[in-house]
């Protein structure tokens, strides 16, 4: 199955749906306490090691496998939006970009996610900025259903 | 098992990031060819081509099968869906979290909730 968003391999948009207000929402991710309780990196269990809830503030989570995600809040602005670079294991050191906006929808809260700059420098080096297009024509090629004999 | 996909895809990327091996790559998605047809337009020797087939072999991009004396390539679907799926991971990892949210959400009373913001000294 080719994924819909196949045009951009850079960006990554979620949305759900939360029966909770959306302060309570919106607190449940700058809270140390509250974090720990839910944020499960890959199931793991994480420790809060620092997090200055302002902006220009940075946070760490230690994960229990030794790894940790590090990140900088750039934009706060209780109940509505949250916005912080991301940095893991994952993305290879490299800052990419979070983005929460939390609607209000008479009783529930929906939470749309965008997380950005997912091509890190290694994928830019690499394809040079050609590999977006390739990728698109092949996977155009290969919705063909004889190839998958 | 994501070390594994990760790896998986390095090897993919690693393999699509020569500009010939890219066009290679074109030229099957229009059809099956022969080495030989392969390394016509790149002006480059048959023994050159055939290194560039290997790589792209190697990293299960795609296939050959005989054809008299002939070998002739094509593309193998599943590696590229892999690569065009990159963002996949991200998705999943997400999910995860948002499924870990909702349950948080629904077994914490609110009181419990302010308990843990009147704890947080940030």
């Amino acid at each position: 199955m080719i994924p819909p968003a196949l045009h951009d391999h850079t960006t990554l948009v979620l949305r759900r749906l939360f029966t909770a207000p959306r302060q309570r929402v919106f607190r449940a991710w700058l809270k140390p306490e509250a974090l720990e309780r839910w944020f499960k990196p890959r199931g793991m269990g994480m420790t809060v090691s620092k997090l200055e809830a302002r902006v220009g503030g940075s946070f760490r989570f230690d994960l229990a496998n030794g790894g940790s995600i590090v990140g900088t809040y750039l934009h706060i602005a209780p109940p509505e939006k949250l916005i912080f670079t991301w940095s893991g294991g994952a993305t290879q050191g490299w800052d990419t970009l979070v983005t929460l906006d939390f609607l209000e929808q008479g009783p529930v809260t929906e939470v749309v996610l965008t997380h950005e700059r997912l091509d890190t420098p290694e994928l830019r080096t690499l394809f040079g900025g050609g590999w977006t297009p390739l990728l698109d024509a092949l996977a155009e090629t290969l919705s063909s259903p004889d190839l998958d004999s | 098992m994501v070390n594994d996909s990760a790896e998986r895809l390095n090897t993919v990327f690693l393999a699509l990031a020569d500009p010939t091996r890219r066009a290679i790559l074109e030229r099957l998605a229009h059809g099956e060819a022969s080495g030989t047809e392969l390394a016509r337009p790149f002006s480059i020797s048959v023994p050159a081509i055939s290194k560039h087939l290997r790589v792209l072999e190697n990293a299960d991009l795609i296939l050959h099968r005989k054809d008299g004396r002939t070998h002739r390539f094509r593309l193998a679907a599943r590696p590229m869906k892999e690569a065009a799926s990159w963002l996949e991971q991200y998705r999943q990892f997400w999910e995860a979290q948002f499924d870990s949210l909702e349950t948080y959400l629904l077994t914490t009373s609110e009181e419990e909730q302010d308990a843990d913001d009147s704890s947080s000294t940030s």
